[in-house]
């Protein structure tokens, strides 16, 4: 099975692996070879997948995600390894979301993009805590 | 005639003129470079969301999706992206009087006709023009990413999608190499799917939610990528239009060196010749 990950910053990944676990819209899921064509919207959560060399992580915002003939192919926005994420930024734009959200007004506008803001930087400092080599199966 | 000490100031004068033309020139080189690499790594990025586009379409009938539904243009807007600066050859001139031309050569067909601009020059030059500017967008020149590019898209799309305009239309300069660009008219909304060549394994697709959610999540991704590619493909021309400008300005200066200096030897010459006449016609009548 093959996985193509794109985002604005370029193709990240175009790689032969075994199994993908990705954050849908509903939910998680596992997509091994042979699924069936599938089309999905993507939240912000981590992207996992396993080639023959181990277990490698991804911290994906939105986008979609698309099986066809036993390729993946995953856009968002950003899509970052956890040796690419700066953990120190991140944690800043956390302490700025977490004060964005304490300032608007609950449910506002304002409100919906601060909190959205938090949960990607959440997610990506759950990312960069991960091991950064991948993980032998 | 001007003196010895005018020709050798004015020299001066030009050589500090076609530094900075140099100078500007490398500058534009760089940026250009860095732009061009930015169209190129968005490239994959804005086919996929094109071809998942033009699949969706294909597959079931999204016209009905509120941002590929198609009214009748009696409103309709046209964004033109300009530059901040100057000293870039013919770019903003030629851009403005391609929207202008535009502007009245369509104007028949629509009942009313606004302006969205981005970059200084389109403001300065349209703010005194008969069609009236809705949007300027500020400080986009100078940071074109993802995110300026949504807050032009959002704007947009809320305008189209409240019934407040039932077109929109871009005028911009496409990248061709550094010494051309090409004004360009494109519709940005109501988005038109490309042309979907069906395959013989047309299968059926799993949606999850649901088609119109998949569509939702990819429509307004698909418009602030456009717009993040238009306004990077207007930079790199801008820059590659203000690249010649400053080489032809470069090497006008130093023709005009070359000038200053031969008249500045003709008039150092003529000085010497017009004292050795002096001595000579003096030492003559002592003898």
């Amino acid at each position: 099975m093959q996985l193509q990950v794109v985002t604005p910053q370029g193709a990240k990944v175009d790689a032969k692996i075994e199994q993908v676990t990705a954050p849908g819209v509903l939910g998680e899921m596992s997509i091994l070879a042979g699924h069936l064509p599938l089309m999905t919207g993507l939240g912000i959560g981590l992207l996992q997948y396993k080639d023959s060399a181990g277990s490698h992580h991804l911290a994906v915002s939105g986008g979609y995600l698309e099986v066809a003939d036993d390729v993946v192919i995953v856009v968002s926005e950003t899509a970052e390894a956890p040796e690419e994420i700066d953990l120190a930024r991140a944690e800043i734009s956390r302490k700025k979301a977490e004060k964005a959200i304490g300032d608007a007004e609950d449910g506002g506008e304002d409100w919906q993009i601060a909190v959205d803001k938090l949960a990607r930087a959440e997610n990506r400092i759950a990312a960069g805590k991960l091991t950064k080599a991948p993980v032998p199966v | 005639m001007p003196s010895l000490k005018d020709i050798r100031k004015r020299i001066g004068s030009v050589k500090n003129t076609q530094q900075i033309t140099k100078a500007m020139k490398m500058v534009a080189a760089a940026r250009l470079r860095k732009a061009q690499e930015g169209i190129e790594t968005l490239r994959p990025y804005s086919y996929r969301l094109k071809d998942v586009i033009a699949e969706l379409a294909y597959r079931s009938d999204f016209s009905d999706h509120p941002l590929l539904e198609q009214r009748e243009p009696k409103n309709i807007e046209i964004l033109v992206l300009t530059s901040d600066r100057g000293l870039c050859g013919g770019f903003n001139a030629n851009i403005n009087r391609a929207t202008s031309r535009y502007i009245k050569e369509n104007e028949k067909g629509h009942e009313n006709i606004v302006l969205d601009v981005v970059g200084r020059k389109g403001n300065e030059y349209f703010k005194r023009r008969e069609t009236p500017i809705k949007n300027y967008f500020e400080d986009i020149v100078a940071n074109v990413n993802l995110e300026s590019a949504s807050t032009i898209a959002e704007k947009v799309m809320g305008d189209f999608l409240e019934g407040e305009l039932d077109a929109v239309y871009v005028v911009y300069n496409e990248f061709k190499s550094a010494i051309t660009q090409e004004i360009v008219v494109e519709q940005l909304l109501p988005i038109v799917p490309a042309s979907y060549d069906d395959d013989a394994n047309a299968t059926d697709f799993i949606y999850e939610p649901s088609k119109e959610a998949v569509m939702d999540a990819v429509l307004p991704r698909h418009l602030t990528v456009q717009i993040y590619r238009m306004l990077l493909e207007s930079l790199a021309s801008e820059m590659g239009a203000r690249m010649s400008a400053m080489d032809s300005a470069t090497s006008n200066a130093g023709e005009l060196i070359d000038r200053l200096t031969l008249q500045y030897n003709r008039a150092r010459q003529a000085n010497i010749t017009a004292e050795l006449m002096e001595i000579i016609s003096g030492a003559e009548a002592i003898s």
